[in-house]
Parts: C-alpha cells; structure tokens; sequence
C-alpha cells in the first residue's frame, strides 16, 4: 500500500549512536552537488472522504501482514537495494560501516530501528544515493520510503503500542492559570516555582517536567501564597485608609519626603467618610528643631482645632502622632498647621536657626469596632456557617466543595475522610479552626492529584480504553486554555454529556478569551516567539530595537496566530495573509506611512515587502546573531518549523572554521566557501538558500536594498532545482509546491503540544487522518484543532500492565 | 538595596549563636570542616591567552588569569584533564549541550529532546548524599541566566541538559538558583523564627500526607506514569528529611538586609552569587556548592567590558583575532570575578586559617577551544588548601587522557565520601 510520506517522522531517531557510525557523514558529504528533489511531493491524493475516526476512533488500521512485506521485499525492494546500494553496502561492502546483507528479513530489520531510521532519513531527503550515482526515480523512491516505513515500524492494531499521553503535572503557566480559576487571585508563578524544562520544542511534555525536592519545597511556598491572597484568617482589621499629603493644599511645600512647613499656616485635605464612627489619625511626622521649644503640629477638623502636638523628634527620625476624631457619613476638611515658626539668622549655632515642620505620611483608621466582611476568595472557600454544626462538619462541608475543583473530577465520601483526618490530625495539634482548614488545603494543593493533569482512570488490562469525561474535559481545557475546565465543562462531564457536545464545547471554548493562552503558549513555541523576550540585537547597531519593539513584534504574529486559529481561517494565512496587525511603532519599523497610535489594528499589505509570518519581523529578528543577520539560523527554522525537514547534524569536530581569511568577505562569500567543504555541503546547500532569501531584511527584521554600500543579492537555487529571487519568490515556492509539508509540521507541532508528548512515526495514522480531514475542510484551522482532539490518543488512555 | 550594603553584611553582622564556635550552625562538628564547590564558565577559552607558560612553581600565568596573580599561592593550575563524555562519541552535534552535562557527572546525555532523559548523578550530589545531614542544606545550586529558550536546546539535546550543573539522579536534574533573594531566605529563613517553626510543622503534617496520596494513585495507573509518580513520591520524602534535619540545627540570624533581587549588571549578579556561596560556607550552612555562569552555549554579550556579539557566536572564532582578542577579555573577566571570590573566602577567618584554607574551588569548562569544540587538555583551575592537603602555588599536566572526572575523584576522597569512581572516572588524580 502507498501512503503520504511524512517526512517528520525521520527526525527523530536520528543521533542515538552509542558508536560512531561515520557513513552518516560520508552521507552528508557526497551530496556536493545538487540532489534532486528533496521536497519533492507525492502529488496530492485524491481521496474520498472517508471520516472513520470522527466518531469513533480506530486505533490503528495500518497493518501489513508480513507475509505480503516479505513478498513486496522479494519481488521490488530487494532489486532496487541491489541496484542502487549494492556498491558500497552489499556483498562484502560495508562502507560507513553499513552492510544490509546483515538484514535479511524483518526481524534482523526491526532489531536496528535506529539504523534503519538513519537509511530511511537518508533516502527521503535524497542525501542517498550520492549524486554521482544512479538515482533511483521518484516512484521507486517513494516505494522504498513507505515500504520501510510500514516493514520496520509497522503499527499492529491487535496490539498496538502504548502511546498515549504520559501523566504530566501542571507546567509554571498552567499552574498559575489553574490557581487563578480555582481561588480567584492572580500570583506570578515564573518567580516562585523553578523554571520547566522544554522537550520536543514544547514546555508542557510530560516526561521532562520532573519534580525534585526543589519543586516541592516551592509548590509549598507557592500554594501558601495563593491561599495568603485568597483567605484573611482571623478577626477582620480595621480598615485603614492612606491619606496622600500631596492632597493637602496650603501652607506647606510638597517635597518627595512629604509636607514641609517652612513658615506657620495649615494645608487642608476634603475627606469623605462612608460610614459613621470614630476614627484615628495617624499622622508621621518630624521637626527641625531650633529656638528652645518643639515645633507643634496642629490638627483641625472642619475648621476647628481638635489636638496640638509636640514634636519633638528631628527630621532623621519620624515618630507617629495619633489623634482621634468622630466622623459622621458626609465629607470632613481635616487641616494640619503649624503654629510656631522660628528663625534667627544671628543664633551662634548654625542649627539652632530654622524651625520646621516635616509631615511623612497620614493614615485614617477606622471606624473603630467595624466588622469589614471578609473578601470573596475567602468566602468562596469558607462558605456561610450555619451556626448549628461542629466544626467537624463545617470543615467537611468546606472540602466537598472545594477537592473536586481543585482535582478536577468527582470525589469519593472515601477521599473526603481521609483529607478530614489531616483536618482532625491539625486540629488536635494546636492549630485553631481556620488554621487546620489552611493547612488541608494546602495539602490539596500540594496532592498529585492537583499537581498532575487529569491521571488516567480505571485502566482497562491489557488494552486502552477511552477516557473517562472528566479525563477528557481536563485534557481539552489545558489545551485550548492553559488551566482547569469551567463550570460548565465540569457539569457536562458529570452528566456525561461532554462527548456528544463535543464539537459546540470546543467552539464555545476556542471563543472564550481563555484560548488565547493557547495562541500564545503554541505560537510562542512553535515560531519560538518567546525568544523575543531574551534577545539582545547589539545596542550600537540597532538603536531603534527596544523591548517595547521586541514585545510589538510578537504581538503581530501573536495577532495573527489569533486571528488564523481561532477565527478558523485557512492555515495556508500563515503563509501568505496579504495583511497584518500592527501599530505605529511597527509601522515605522515597516516604512508603512500613516499609522498612529500604539494599538494594534488590522493592515493590507498590498505592494509592501511582508507577507505572510515568514517576513513578520519577530521571525527574522529572532534567527539573527545580535550584530548581523544569520542566513543558515534562518535556513534551519524554516525547514524544522515550516517544512518539517531536520537537517542532519554537522559532522563532529567540524573543521571548516578556520578559514584567517573569512572576515574580509561577505556572509554570502563566506557561505558559499563553506559549502565547498565537502562535509558541509549536504546540509548547507539545504539551507542556506533558504535563509538567503531573506537577506533583504536586516538583523531586526527592517528591509534594505543595500549592505555596506552593495546591493543585496538574495537570490539562489533550491537544492530541488527552483531558483529564488528573494523571500517572496521562497513564499510562493513553499505555498504552492510545499503546503502539504508545511501542514504537517503544523500538524504535528500542534499534536505535541496537545498531547504534551513527542509525536513519532507510530503516530503516522492519526497525523494522516487529521491531515485528510484538513483537506477536506479547505484547511480551516478548526478542523485542526477539532480533528486532534477527536483523534484516538487525544480520546484515549493506555492499558494496566 | 544597594549592593554595598549588602557585601557589607557578608562579613560583618551574620550573628551565629556562639558566635565563637564557627561549627554552630552544623551538628555536633567539632572539626573545622572541608567544603567543596564547583564553577563552570561557559564556551571555552582563548587558550593561547588562558594556558600558562612553563611548569611547577615558576610557572608564568596566561594574560586571561592575570587577575589570579596575587593569589598564586592558593590555586594551581591543572592541564591535560579531559572530558570524553562531552564528545560526539556517535551522537552527532550538540558539544555545548554535552559539555555542560558532562563537566560534573561525567557521563554521556542521552541524546533526547524529550522523552528519557538520562545521565548520571553528579559529582556533587554523590557527595551531598552521604554528608549533606551534615549541615542545614546538603547542597547549594546557584546559577545566573534564565534557563531554556523555546524550541529544543542544542541540536536535538533537551534543554535540562544545558541548563543544569547538578543531577542528584541520572534522570532528575537540581535546578539550580539564580535569585539571591531566594538563596539568602534558605540560608537564613523569613527572619521570624516562630512562624519558620510553625510552617514546618505544617509543612511535615501536609508532606506525609500527600504521600498517601500519591501511594493510592499509583495502584491505578500505568508502569510507566509509576516511574513518574515515584519521582513525586522521593522528592517528598527529601523534603520531610530536610524539614527534619533543618530541627537539628540552631537558627542562624542575621541583621543584614536581604538582597532585594537580581541586579541589573551581569558582573553585579555574579558577585552576588559569589557573595552568598561565601556565606553560605562561612556560616556551615553547606559544605557543597556549584555556580554556573550562564550555560554552555550562552550567547550572552558583555555590554560591561564593551562585548556586543554573543559570546558563542565569537567563540566561534575562526581564527580571526578580533574574535580572540574578546574571547580572551571576556575569559579575562569570568576570571577576575573568581579571583574577587577566592580573595573573599581568603579574607574570611576559619577555624586557626581561612576560608580559602579550608575550601576546595574547582573551576573550569567543559570546551577548551570554543570553535573546535574540543574536550580535551580543558582549562582547569583548582583553588584552596583542602586544609593542608592540596599542594596549591604549581602549574601542573596529568597524564595525557586523564578524565577530569580523577580530579573530582580526588576531591570526593578528601571530603571523606567513599565513592568508587564518579561517571568516567578511572581513578584518584594524585600530585594535586
């Protein structure tokens, strides 16, 4: 059977040596020339819709029987080995220390998958045979590609292999999301907790967020933090008001320590008071002393002098001065004088002269004796006591509510006791009421079953099975939201109606402002937007780059991720959406005339040089060094994260660097010297016309007709034969002969981050079926998402083994 | 808070009870201790201007150590040590990510972006594990850049690779701290002492707890999330030991400001860092330390000493000797601010010498040359008396192809840690 090749799947397998295996390099480096076609495309198939899995997902359907792979092997592959490898890798020859006469069947074959992956590598990217060989054409290519593909990693749907998402906890963002939706307060968890590890280009995979002794002592410290924010244990304070002594009009001088009264009279402030009561005016204060007696301080209510104090400390030192006032509902001039001014030029101490008066700060406390209710968050916790149960039946009360928020699913009266008995346990230990209630909560918050994103639950043995609702509306809502599902998620669920509402939930979520933390969480990822925020483009040569400039950049492409993804456009926009969001900085940037206004507002791009993300200046700014462009940076992004093409490794200890002589030529020069290394070659000559293409937009993503004085020159040849112009002729290049690569990295750079896990070449089958749903919707980005969350190890869960 | 104020604190008003006794803050040690640290400097070096010229005792030191001058009689330089693990040995690209996984384990990083993570226990968390009860904290990390980018890290290597000095297992990395705010709080607490105790008492209540919990969900879930699980489940019991042992020892307090959080300035950030690992090691609060400047691979520029290019794109010098001159003024710098270090462990009274007597300070990276990428013959410095038993003041060359991991060797065997080897190694480095 012939399927899509899916290039993806050669990457990753790729460097797992435990010996040098020198033939990869000698791979790499007879490719001096130019290969053929190595994006070369199966021609798009034109299949009947055939939407098997939306329903129900199958969970793998592409088996070959052996016998037919032998068969197949016998009668086209053997042949074509023979044909085109046999010289240096058969009958005795083993160069770069490969000898397929050592697989002569399926299982010596499927015994070696990393070298195999290796060949397969080789020969999708046309990087074998050497161009000085007899090339195999097109058609037999691809018979040998898919062939391997299905002989060594084949997919057996009787026992197919365990591949679905591992349990992961929450990463930084998730948690500081997930403790927002659950306790109402706002805490910047990137200062608390360690910084996530990423894997596979993403920071939410399961299997690198570990936890070390470090995490917990943080997770500690963090959950203590949100319920600090959250609760107010014990009686309530009084409220306390600052009064700002700028707001005081009159006699005395504003200076940045406070009101300074140089000469006697009083400065006045109009208060309003809601509530009737008494009050207390703290009011910090200091003098310059001089003249026998302490500057006073005079406080008046309403115009009528209500205490006289004596300051007696000096200004170094502010002491608080109290005075009591009864207030009623309605507004209250309150003034603060001074009344004894002093100044004698003649004194023979220089610092007996001058009298002042220095007022620091004022604080209006009261009414005494009122009851402040407690806020929300609190109260959302430690609901409305009635005042006939024990605390016993309170706390348990407050927890039923509380843990199936927190753990995101039902609670058993089992998991109630048990966190009752900690509650009981503090309790008995010395802590009051509220403070053992703070203590369970903590350990809810610090339980795996808080920490880690919706564990599978009652495993089938021996075969996977589907997730339970709650399962499934966790996993959804940390993927579109970076947090906790909703309410109504949550009631779904528990009715088990989730799944037959699934399409009108994911619409209802993907509308939700929530979702652009997934806009911004995967398009910083995938396009490594977050970079903007830690690159350094040297100050000297780009004194235009700010931080504020860096953070427009991202927003543009930001902007347009949002607009593409939610506003279920066709992903084809990323590459060629003849418009774009900017503001007048990015404008300028640009040279785009008349745009005021720092907002972000929706522009044509008609008859500019942008196009597309690829010519967003976030992207170019972001594969450049600080003082100049990097054309092979720039290269390599566009084919890991828009072509889905890993260049293999350079070889070790590449020695091509010592060329005295690099510095006087030009990047290009310098380039193309470096592609005349045989060792290089290969890969450069994938990349580097591509980041060339680019050459007429600067380090920071500014376009320019000249470098130094010459013209920029950003033509060139694809190793697959077209020639470029610039970067719009590699855009039209890549939207018109390359779309089908481009939507499949996307593809699978979404299923990662969905998924938090690698996606590999046992994932080919659910890849192709969200691929053929993709077609069939005109490649509307809804059909992405809605496809991954409805392919089978998205729905499905391993088995107990 | 200025910094001044801060430095201010380092020396003079940490009040320790018994103020005689500098052993207050460990349990029971009657002995002055022997403490351990680690410093990594990132990329490589200009050789030519690092190496020294000429051997033993009258050797001449290379332009880029200058600032060790009058300090000559308490480090030695040691040549020819090398890091095998940190080559390709079959697994392609991604030397800076290798280096700095290898520099303290010694061991090969399994190539992954993701999945299975493995490398091996570093050098000094072998010995945190058998004498870090010794003191409040068996370990102190400490570091200055963010970690991790977006996207994968070197060449297909997950980011925990480069980001991370110390392993205490050969999956979980020690994240190491960058905010002297935070470290000076772990060595001195929140500065009320009723409320410290209170909170662990909790924090004991709740950690023994969750382990239950953590207990119950593992019955229900696949092998391979048990692994996960069981990650969660050692962590904590860590935890409730160091809670536990925390009891043990008398509170220390300190009248000093707390550094507010991390300087603008590169070199003020290090001096820092540099500033708490003295003070962690003068108060007994640890015996063990690593600081990795940046990470391997940093692309940092040094805006300070008038560096606009990333450091690993100069490292990449290609010969050209503008490129050498700044990899040599940025070498220069990373040294003149150990050397500010190794001056302020010596001008800290220990047990009947000093600070610097009583320390052993390895530093040095994991790339000698930083456009070759090479792992061999690497630029090593060994400071401090090891309380009599290191031969400090020399320039000297181990046998061709010995692993630096010899070196940790021999350190280990001086803290009193029995270990057989330490990643590669292949035995004791004498003559040091």
């Amino acid at each position: 059977m012939r399927k899509r090749r899916h290039k993806k799947f050669s990457r990753n397998g790729l460097p797992i040596f435990t010996t040098p295996q020198p033939w990869i390099w000698v791979a790499a480096a007879l490719i001096a020339g130019v290969a053929t076609g190595w994006f070369a495309v199966a021609p798009p198939q034109k299949q009947v819709a055939e939407k098997t899995h939306t329903k129900n997902p199958p969970l793998a359907i592409s088996a070959v029987s052996e016998e037919i792979l032998m068969q197949q092997y016998h009668s086209d592959i053997y042949p074509m080995l023979e044909q085109y490898c046999y010289d240096c890798h058969m009958d005795g020859s083993d160069k770069g220390k490969l000898d397929l006469d050592k697989y002569p069947d399926l299982t010596s074959m499927r015994k070696s998958p990393k070298v195999w992956e290796h060949i397969l590598a080789r020969v999708d990217y046309h990087l074998m045979p050497p161009p000085n060989k007899k090339q195999p054409d097109p058609a037999e290519r691809e018979k040998l590609v898919n062939w391997i593909t299905d002989a060594v990693f084949p997919i057996d749907p009787n026992r197919p292999i365990s591949r679905y998402p591992v349990i992961r906890r929450l990463n930084r963002i998730e948690y500081q999301n997930t403790i927002r939706d659950l306790l109402s307060v706002e805490i910047d968890a990137s200062k608390i907790l360690p910084a996530d590890d990423s894997g596979y280009g993403f920071d939410n995979i399961g299997s690198v967020l570990t936890i070390s002794p470090a995490h917990i002592e943080k997770y500690l410290l963090a959950a203590e933090t949100a319920l600090d924010k959250a609760l107010v244990l014990g009686p309530t304070k009084t409220p306390l008001k600052k009064l700002k002594t700028k707001d005081f009009k009159g006699e005395a001088r504003p200076r940045q320590e406070g009101l300074y009264f140089i000469r006697n009279g009083e400065s006045s402030h109009t208060i309003k008071i809601d509530h009737k009561g008494d009050y207390i005016l703290r009011i910090a204060a200091s003098g310059k002393q001089a003249g026998g007696e302490p500057a006073k301080l005079v406080v008046s209510h309403n115009g009528k002098i209500i205490e006289t104090h004596a300051v007696t400390n000096s200004l170094d030192d502010e002491k608080i001065f109290t005075t009591k006032l009864k207030l009623r509902a309605q507004s209250h001039l309150i003034s603060l004088g001074f009344s004894n001014d002093y100044y004698n030029p003649e004194a023979k101490n220089p610092r007996q002269r001058d009298r002042n008066l220095m007022v620091h700060s004022l604080h209006l406390e009261g009414p005494l004796g009122f009851k402040q209710k407690k806020p929300k968050t609190h109260q959302n916790i430690f609901l409305a006591r009635k005042t006939e149960i024990s605390d016993a039946e309170y706390a348990r009360n407050i927890l039923q509510n509380f843990m199936p928020k927190a753990f995101r699913r039902p609670i058993s009266t089992a998991e109630i006791d048990r966190y009752m008995s900690l509650f009981k346990h503090m309790r008995t230990t010395g802590s009051n009421l509220e403070h053992s209630i703070y203590g369970t909560l903590q350990a809810i918050l610090i339980s795996p079953s808080f920490l880690y994103i919706a564990p599978p639950e009652n495993l089938e043995k021996n075969f996977p099975s589907r997730v339970s609702e709650h399962v499934l509306a966790s996993r959804l809502s940390y993927f579109l939201w970076s947090s906790m599902p909703d309410d109504e998620l949550m009631q779904l669920a528990h009715q088990g109606k989730l799944r037959t509402q699934l399409d009108q939930q994911v619409i209802r979520m993907l509308k939700s402002d929530k979702s652009k933390e997934m806009i911004r969480h995967f398009s910083g990822q995938w396009l490594q937007l977050r970079d903007l925020a830690v690159i350094t483009p040297n100050r000297k040569r780009f004194p235009t780059f700010t931080t504020a400039l860096a953070q427009d950049m991202r927003t543009e492409t930001e902007m347009l991720t949002n607009h593409i993804l939610r506003g279920n456009k066709s992903l084809l926009e990323f590459l060629d959406a003849e418009y774009s969001f900017i503001n007048n900085r990015l404008a300028s940037h640009y040279s785009i005339p008349k745009i005021t206004g720092s907002h972000f507002r929706r522009v044509e791009l008609k008859n500019t040089k942008r196009r597309g993300i690829l010519t967003h200046a976030s992207l170019l700014t972001i594969t450049s060094q600080p003082n100049r462009t990097s054309p092979v940076l720039r290269g390599k992004f566009v084919l890991e994260n828009i072509l889905d093409i890993t260049p293999p490794p350079p070889p070790p200890l590449a020695e091509s660097f010592d060329d005295k002589h690099n510095h006087n030529r030009t990047l290009r020069e310098q380039l193309s010297m470096h592609r005349k290394k045989a060792a290089c070659a290969g890969c450069h000559n994938l990349m580097d016309p591509v980041g060339l293409a680019f050459e007429h937009y600067d380090a920071i993503g500014r376009f320019r007709e000249f470098e130094n004085g010459q013209p920029i020159d950003a033509s060139g040849k694809l190793v697959t034969g077209e020639t470029l112009e610039n970067a719009d002729s590699l855009r039209q290049i890549i939207a018109t002969k390359k779309s089908d690569e481009f939507l499949q990295c996307l593809t699978s750079k979404m299923l990662t981050y969905a998924l938090g896990r690698g996606v590999d070449r046992y994932d080919r089958i659910t890849v192709e079926n969200i691929l053929r749903d993709l077609k069939n919707e005109e490649y509307r980005a809804h059909s992405l998402i809605l496809s991954i969350i409805k392919s089978a190890p998205f729905q499905q869960q391993g088995m107990l083994n | 808070m200025q910094r001044r104020t801060f430095l201010k604190g380092v020396g003079a008003t940490v009040l320790i009870p018994q103020m005689e006794s500098l052993g207050a803050a460990s349990a029971g040690a009657s002995k002055t201790p022997l403490r351990m640290a680690f410093v990594y400097a990132p990329n490589g070096v200009n050789l030519d201007k690092w190496r020294p010229s000429g051997l033993g005792k009258n050797y001449t030191l290379g332009e880029s150590l200058k600032p060790l001058e009058n300090l000559r009689d308490t480090f030695q330089v040691i040549g020819g040590l090398d890091l095998n693990t940190a080559k390709a040995n079959g697994d392609g690209a991604g030397d800076h990510a290798r280096a700095n996984a290898s520099f303290l384990t010694g061991c090969q990083a399994r190539k992954t972006s993701g999945a299975d993570i493995r490398l091996g226990i570093s050098v000094d968390q072998i010995a945190a594990q058998q004498i870090g009860h010794l003191t409040r904290l068996p370990s102190l990390e400490l570091s200055t850049d963010r970690p991790r980018r977006s996207g994968r890290c070197d060449s297909g290597y997950s980011c925990a690779y480069q980001f991370n000095l110390s392993w205490r297992s050969e999956s979980t990395p020690m994240p190491a701290e960058r905010n002297p705010r935070a470290v000076f709080e772990k060595l001195f607490g929140s500065g009320n002492s009723k409320d410290d105790a209170k909170r662990r008492a909790r924090h004991k209540s709740v950690l023994d707890f969750v382990l239950e919990d953590a207990r119950r969900m593992q019955k229900s879930i696949s092998t391979s999330d048990r692994a996960k699980l069981d990650e969660y489940m050692t962590s904590v019991r860590e935890v409730e030991k160091r809670i536990a042992r925390y009891e043990n020892f008398d509170e220390l307090s300190t009248q000093q400001q707390k550094p507010t959080g991390i300087p603008r300035s590169y070199r003020e950030h290090i001096r820092m860092m540099y500033d708490l690992m003295v003070l962690a090691f003068r108060t007994d609060s640890t015996r063990i330390s690593t600081f990795m400047l940046a990470h391997d691979g940093s692309n940092r520029s040094f805006p300070d000493i008038g560096i606009s290019r990333g450091h690993h794109s100069i490292s990449h010098h290609k010969g050209n000797s503008e490129a050498l001159k700044q990899i040599a003024k940025i070498d220069h710098f990373y040294i003149e601010e150990y050397a500010r270090f190794l001056k302020q462990l010596k001008n800290t009274p220990d047990g009947n010498g000093n600070l610097l007597d009583n320390t052993m300070i390895a530093y040095g990276s994991g790339i000698g040359d930083g456009n070759k990428h090479s792992h061999n013959d690497l630029p090593v410095i060994l400071a401090g008396g090891g309380q009599g038993t290191l031969k400090p003041g020399r320039h000297t060359r181990a046998e061709q192809g010995t692993p630096l991991t010899n070196l940790y060797l021999a350190m280990l065997d001086r803290m009193n840690v029995k270990a057989r080897r330490v990643g590669d190694s292949t035995g004791i480095l004498s003559n040091i």
